[in-house]
C-alpha cells in the first residue's frame, strides 16, 4: 500500500510515514504487534532538556537491544516503540516511565496499544503528529448570517427554476476497498448540487441554517432543476451507476418521477437515492411512501447524513434503507472504551450497507475495516486511483 | 390554463367507442397525486392513450387494459388508492355523474410571501388551538396542549414553516399581558403541553418548568428536531428548566421510528408500536386526533379527548 504523500526520506516526518505504513500493514495482514506511545510532546518545557531525554533513553535501552522492537520518533517529539508480542518488556518500560514521568492533565503520557486491534488509535496519533489532524467541526460562519426575507427567498426559488447549475454540480466517486486491498473499485458516482455555491450566488449574505423548512424548499428547487436535466433521454440513458443525495420531497416531485421513468428498469437497478434523516423525521409518511416507491420501481433508497447517535435512537426497520451513509468523525477514535463500544453497537449489523463518507485520512479506513465497512467516499481513496 | 369541466366532457365524448378511461380523483397528498400521475403516464407510454391532468382528477383516456390494470395494482400498493375504470360510451352517464360529484380543490397559499402574510395577519384568536388529553382508561382531561393552528397546507415544508411562524406568535402572546387574554383560556390544574419552534426560543431559554415529575410541562418539538446538531443542547436546557421534551409528527409512521426515551405525538397507528419506551414520569406516547385506537388508553399514555 502506498500513500499519496511525499516527504523527506529521513527524519521524524519519514519515520511517521514508516510507522503509518507499518500500522496499516498490521491491520491489513492481522499480524499482532504491541506498541508503546510516549507522549513526550506533552511534557512541560522544564522537562524537555537533553538530560531528561537521556534518562528516558536509558530506560528504553534494554527494550531495544534484545528484541526486534522498532523505535519511531515522530514530529513534535513523541516516541513510539513497536515490538512483536508478547511485549512484556514494553509493559515493564511503561510501568517504569509512568512512575518517572509527571502526570498530565489531558491523559497519560505513556500508553500501550495492541495492534491490529487499536490500529486506528495509533494511526490517529501518527496523523496528529504529522499535522494531519482531521478537521473538527467548528461553528460554521453561515450560522450567524441572517435569514433572507420571504421576498428574497422567493425570488431565489424562481431564479433556480432556470438557473444553470453546471458550476454548482459536484461529482465524487464512491469506492469499494475491501480489507487488505490496495486498489479501490468504483461503486457509484455521487452527483449533488453544492448548495453553498448556489446560496452564495442567489442569496449572498444570507443563510437558511436557522429555518430547516426553508432550507428544504431551497434544496428542492435546486434539485428539481438537476432532475429535469438528468431526465433528458440522452442523459438518463448514458448514466453510470449513480448515487444521488436528494431531499425527500425531490424524490416524488414531478421532475424526480420523470427521471425515474427516463432511466428505465436497467438504469433504476443501479441507482441509489440517499435522503437526509431530518427529511424522514419531518415527513415520516412521505418517507414510507418513498421506500415503497423504491421497491416498486427497483432503485435503492438510502439514508444520508446519519450520525451514530441517530442510529441509537432510531428504529429504521420499517424503512429498511438499502444504504446508510455515515460521515467519519475523528472524535470516534478519541472516546473512552465505553463510548467506542456504544458507537460500534449502534452501527447497522449489515455492514455491506454502510458507506463511510469523509474518508480523508488512512485512519478512517483502518477504523472502517475493523468494523467490516468497505465502502468509502473520500480523498484517500481518490488519491489511490 | 387548466381545462374546465366542459372541456373534459367534450374530450371524453370525442373518444372512439369502447375506450377505457382511468380516473384518479384529486388526492389530498401532493406526493401521492404526483405518483398517481406518473403511473398513469407510464401506462400511457406502455399501452397507449393520453393523460389529462385536471385540477379535480387525473384521467388516462384510451388506456390499454393490461397497462391500466398494472398501473392500478401498483398504485394500490403504493398509495392505497386505485383509479376507477370506465368504458365509454356505455358508462358515459356514470362517469358524468362521478365528475360532477368531485369537489373543487381547496385554494392553497402557494408562495412564501403569501404564507408569511397569512400567518402574520391571522387574528390572535385563530393562531392557537387548545386541546385536551386524558391518561389511561379514565377519560377525564389531565393535560392540555397549546398548539399553533394547523393550516391545511399540502406542502410539508410550507406546513413546517407555518408551524414555526405561528409557534413564535403563540410564544410572544404568552409573554405579553395585552395579548395573553386573546389566547384560548387554559384550565388551571392541567398539565401543560406547549408546542415550540425549533429555532428562536424567546431569550434562548425556558423557565417556569416547576420541579419535574409527572406534572412537569412538556415542550413539543417537531420530530425533525432530533436530527439537528443543536438538539442535545436544546433538550438539556429544557430539562434543566424542568420541562420534558416530546416530539410532534402528524404521521402514524412516526411512532415506529423512535427507540428509547422521548415520545411522539402523532396520529396513532392501529396497533401499538413495538418500541414504546419504559414507563417513567413522561408519558410514553401522546395520541393525537379523534379516532383513538384502544391501545392508547393504557396507563402512561395520553390521548386526545373532546373539550
Amino acid at each position: 500500500m502506498s500513500m499519496a504523500l511525499s516527504g523527506p526520506e529521513v527524519g521524524p516526518q519519514a519515520e511517521a510515514l514508516a510507522l503509518a505504513a507499518l500500522v496499516r500493514d498490521c491491520v491489513t495482514s492481522g499480524v499482532e504487534r504491541r506498541a508503546l506511545h510516549l507522549r513526550l510532546s506533552a511534557l512541560p518545557e522544564a522537562l524537555r532538556e537533553t538530560r531528561h531525554r537521556q534518562m528516558i533513553d536509558e530506560v528504553l535501552a534494554p527494550v531495544m537491544r534484545p528484541t526486534r522492537a522498532r523505535r519511531f520518533e515522530l514530529p513534535g517529539g513523541d516516541l513510539v516503540i513497536v515490538s512483536p508480542p508478547p511485549g512484556q518488556h514494553l509493559e515493564e518500560v511503561h510501568a517504569a516511565l509512568s512512575r518517572l514521568l509527571p502526570e498530565a492533565t489531558d491523559g497519560p503520557l505513556s500508553t500501550t496499544m495492541r495492534l491490529p486491534a487499536e490500529g486506528a488509535r495509533l494511526l490517529s496519533v501518527v496523523e496528529g503528529a504529522m499535522g494531519l489532524v482531521l478537521q473538527r467541526e467548528s461553528a460554521s460562519p453561515t450560522d450567524v448570517l441572517p435569514l433572507p426575507s420571504a421576498t428574497e427567498l422567493e425570488a431565489a426559488l424562481r431564479a433556480l427554476a432556470t438557473a444553470d447549475l453546471a458550476a454548482a454540480l459536484r461529482n465524487h466517486p464512491i469506492w469499494r476497498l475491501g480489507d487488505g486491498q490496495a486498489t479501490p473499485t468504483p461503486l457509484w458516482t455521487e452527483t449533488r448540487v453544492h448548495l453553498p455555491d448556489l446560496m452564495e450566488r442567489l442569496l449572498p449574505g444570507a443563510s437558511l441554517a436557522g429555518a430547516p423548512a426553508l432550507g428544504r424548499l431551497f434544496r428542492r428547487a435546486a434539485e428539481r432543476r438537476l432532475l429535469a436535466e438528468l431526465a433528458r433521454p440522452q442523459v438518463a440513458r448514458a448514466m453510470d451507476p449513480a448515487c444521488l443525495p436528494l431531499s425527500l420531497g425531490s424524490v416524488t416531485e414531478t421532475e424526480g418521477l420523470r427521471f425515474d421513468a427516463a432511466l428505465g428498469p436497467a438504469g433504476r437497478e443501479q441507482l441509489v437515492i440517499c435522503v437526509p434523516l431530518s427529511d424522514v423525521l419531518a415527513d415520516p409518511a412521505g418517507a414510507a411512501l418513498a421506500a415503497r416507491l423504491a421497491r416498486e420501481r427497483g432503485w435503492t433508497l438510502g439514508l444520508d447524513e446519519l450520525e451514530p447517535w441517530h442510529l441509537a435512537r432510531m428504529d429504521l426497520r420499517a424503512l429498511d434503507p438499502g444504504l446508510i451513509r455515515l460521515r467519519f468523525r475523528a472524535e470516534w477514535l478519541a472516546g473512552s472504551v465505553a463510548e467506542r463500544a456504544a458507537l460500534d453497537a449502534s452501527l447497522p449489523r449489515d455492514r455491506d450497507r454502510v458507506v463511510l463518507m469523509g474518508a480523508d485520512a488512512p485512519v478512517a479506513i483502518a477504523w472502517a475495516w475493523q468494523r467490516g465497512i468497505t465502502a468509502f467516499m473520500g480523498k484517500v481513496l481518490d488519491a489511490r486511483r | 390554463m387548466k381545462p374546465a369541466i366542459s372541456d373534459v366532457r367534450a374530450t371524453l365524448r370525442a373518444l372512439p367507442p369502447d375506450s377505457l378511461v382511468l380516473a384518479m380523483p384529486d388526492l389530498p397528498d401532493p406526493m401521492a397525486r404526483r405518483i398517481a400521475l406518473a403511473f398513469l403516464e407510464d401506462a400511457a407510454a406502455q399501452g397507449g392513450g393520453h393523460v389529462m391532468p385536471w385540477p379535480r382528477a387525473q384521467l388516462l383516456l384510451g388506456a390499454a387494459p393490461g397497462a391500466a390494470a398494472r398501473a392500478g395494482e401498483a398504485l394500490h400498493r403504493l398509495i392505497g388508492a386505485r383509479p376507477t375504470t370506465w368504458t365509454l360510451p356505455s358508462e358515459a352517464a356514470e362517469l358524468d355523474d362521478w365528475l360532477d360529484r368531485l369537489p373543487a380543490p381547496a385554494p392553497q397559499p402557494t408562495t412564501l410571501v403569501a404564507l408569511e402574510a397569512h400567518c402574520a395577519a391571522l387574528p390572535m384568536e385563530e393562531v392557537a388551538r387548545l386541546t385536551f388529553f386524558a391518561e389511561g382508561p379514565d377519560p377525564r382531561a389531565v393535560a392540555q396542549r397549546l398548539a399553533p393552528a394547523d393550516l391545511p397546507l399540502e406542502d410539508p415544508d410550507l406546513r413546517a414553516q407555518a408551524r414555526a411562524l405561528l409557534c413564535r406568535r403563540v410564544l410572544a402572546a404568552l409573554t405579553d399581558p395585552a395579548l395573553r387574554g386573546r389566547l384560548p383560556a387554559m384550565r388551571p390544574g392541567l398539565r401543560l403541553l406547549l408546542d415550540l419552534p425549533l429555532a428562536g426560543l424567546p431569550g434562548g431559554r425556558m423557565v417556569g418548568g416547576g420541579r419535574g415529575g409527572r406534572d412537569a410541562p412538556i415542550a413539543l418539538l417537531p420530530l425533525a428536531a432530533l436530527a439537528e446538531p443543536r438538539f442535545p443542547a436544546l433538550a438539556q436546557g429544557l430539562a434543566a428548566a424542568g420541562w420534558h421534551t416530546g416530539f410532534v409528527s402528524k404521521d402514524a409512521e412516526a411512532a415506529g421510528l423512535l427507540v428509547g426515551g422521548g415520545y411522539v405525538l402523532a396520529a396513532p397507528p392501529p396497533a401499538a408500536p413495538p418500541a414504546l419506551p419504559p414507563l417513567g414520569d413522561a408519558p410514553r406516547f401522546i395520541a393525537l386526533g379523534r379516532d383513538i385506537p384502544a391501545w392508547c388508553r393504557a396507563p402512561g399514555l395520553l390521548w386526545e379527548v373532546p373539550a
